[in-house]
């Protein structure tokens, strides 16, 4: 028999300790989840368009949260990835040596600034801007939301992308260059293409981020449960309403029951960024790798 | 004889490290040259200067002359793209781009602003006619060039650089990551090459020399120690160095 050491002790019960509280997670979730369906029924629940969870009878539409999220997280990667792009084609073609280690410095600074500050920002600053400039009955709305989530994504999605580019095989950067192509050349037609994959992943982990975030939404999004339809619109997003509303409910009641609930459906879908996410970047691996 | 390049005094450096010491030599067009010698003696950095590969690394610098059509490449205006153009490179371990094996040998003439399907298509199969990987390839070219083994690899990165109809074909010791039968194909394809083109291959291993190459330059510790026709620097080398290295007292 083999023998077990305590290293191996360690290793094997962090390992399913780990398994074990992402369980008891899951399992948490729906137990004080389920409770909900004796009240109100799953189509209402995921398919009711009203989110009205103080009046009488209360109502428990989570499709607007739904969307507003939506809309917040891809409006944001919209934007995030193609600034994300540009800094990072900036800062390893065009900046001068000193300059692009300045900016690295400054994208990991820029990455360590708390989100709340940055919902700060968005609530005090851009909010008052954004009502003038667009001539808005408010400030704080998806646009906002959406603009500040950017802000806080773009170091961590650009750090990514510039370790993919700077880490390119040097081989065929070479081959490249052989033939008489241009850097730019290079990025758009070797580069670029060849990093479809880990860039399709970026974009899943850059959702990810955006997805679950809660304080800057909470702040800037407008806390307004209504169906968003314009960018310009108040919204409330998923994990905004638990923040905002989770300390004044009482244990039991439906409310707390839909709250979780709440949570369980980002639980899931967070899930299913992260599972799409890894399997794009095992599929490139194994079409990289050279037979 | 004709001359494609000719080398006056050229020296190298990586930093303060001299790799090429006043190197002055010409290199017959439509021929294969060798370059041969120890390991660290040079020979890489050698070809990579002639296309300026080397220019990437910060710390490289060159002086001296190489002339290609009357015109020192080294120069600082000398415009890269058009000298890789007319100088191409084949790399020691096989470089397709991770693409079909038609976008790999079309690559170059995209770059270079050719469109027309008629004028990439033909050359697209005369290239890799004239690499001897059409017919191994022909009945799918949109296949992933990662799919084909290390020789044909080797041979489609040689159409690839045949596409853009270069002067000098300069190759970074080809055959070291592949098969022996592989490196005979490659062998066969740049002796037929060398009827058009001027070829300078960078090998350790002799025989290889002895097989294809009609001059050879030996190199040792970044000097040229010795050049000439390839049965005269095999039977009989001036120098003791050359004697030496090709009876195998240092390798």
């Amino acid at each position: 028999m083999r023998k077990i050491n305590a290293v191996d002790t360690i290793l094997w019960s962090s390992g399913w300790i780990s398994n074990v509280i992402i369980i008891a997670i899951i399992f948490f979730l729906f137990y004080n989840w389920m409770p909900l369906f004796r009240m109100v029924s799953p189509i209402e629940f995921f398919f009711g368009t009203k989110w009205y969870p103080t009046v009488v009878p209360p109502l428990y539409g989570t499709l607007p949260l739904l969307v507003a999220t939506i809309e917040i997280s891809l409006f944001s990667l919209i934007l995030t990835f193609p600034i994300s792009l540009v800094v990072t084609i900036f800062m390893t073609f065009v900046a001068p040596k000193k300059i692009r280690y300045l900016l690295k410095v400054f994208l990991e600074f820029f990455s360590s600034i708390p989100s709340v500050v940055l919902g700060l920002i968005g609530l005090s600053i851009l909010s008052s801007y954004l009502q003038n400039v667009f001539n808005l009955d408010t400030g704080l709305n998806i646009f906002n939301a959406s603009l500040m989530l950017t802000f806080l994504t773009i170091p961590m999605a650009a750090s990514m992308m510039e370790d993919f580019i700077v880490s390119f095989p040097i081989e065929q950067v070479e081959g490249a260059q052989a033939l008489g192509a241009t850097n730019m050349e290079i990025l758009w037609k070797v580069m670029i293409p060849g990093l479809k994959g880990p860039f399709a992943s970026i974009a899943m982990l850059s959702m990810g981020r955006i997805f679950g975030e809660t304080m800057i939404v909470l702040m800037v999004a407008g806390n307004a449960a209504i169906f968003p339809l314009s960018v310009f619109d108040p919204a409330k997003p998923l994990s905004a309403t638990i923040a905002a509303e989770m300390g004044e409910t009482a244990v039991g009641t439906s409310h707390f029951y839909a709250l979780f609930g709440i949570g369980a459906i980002i639980f899931f879908i967070t899930l299913v960024i992260n599972i799409i996410g890894e399997w794009v970047r095992i599929r490139y691996e194994r079409e990289m790798r050279r037979s | 004889m004709e001359f494609s390049l000719k080398i006056e005094n050229l020296c190298a450096y990586f930093g303060e490290k001299k790799i090429l010491d006043s190197i002055t030599f010409d290199i017959p067009s439509k021929a294969v040259t060798a370059i041969v010698g120890p390991s660290g003696c040079g020979k890489s950095t050698f070809i990579r200067t002639i296309n300026r590969m080397n220019d990437r690394f910060e710390n490289f610098r060159a002086s001296g002359k190489i002339i290609l059509d009357g015109e020192n490449i080294l120069s600082k205006g000398y415009p890269l793209e058009s000298l890789r153009m007319r100088v191409g490179m084949v790399f020691q371990r096989p470089n397709p781009f991770p693409k079909s094996i038609y976008e790999n040998v079309a690559f170059g003439l995209k770059i270079h602003g050719i469109k027309n399907k008629k004028v990439l298509d033909e050359t697209v199969y005369s290239s890799l006619k004239a690499a001897a990987v059409y017919e191994q390839v022909k009945d799918d070219l949109s296949l992933n060039a990662y799919k084909l083994s290390g020789g044909q690899q080797q041979r489609l990165c040689i159409a690839r650089a045949l596409a853009v109809k270069p002067e000098v074909i300069l190759l970074d010791e080809p055959t070291s990551a592949i098969d022996p039968i592989a490196t005979k194909q490659i062998e066969e394809v740049l002796e037929r090459l060398s009827k058009d083109y001027t070829i300078v291959i960078v090998t350790h291993n002799i025989q290889q020399a002895a097989r294809i190459a009609d001059y050879i330059a030996f190199f040792y510790l970044g000097k040229l120690i010795e050049f000439g026709k390839a049965e005269k620097i095999l039977t009989s080398p001036k120098e003791k160095l050359t004697n030496d290295y090709l009876t195998g007292v240092y390798s």
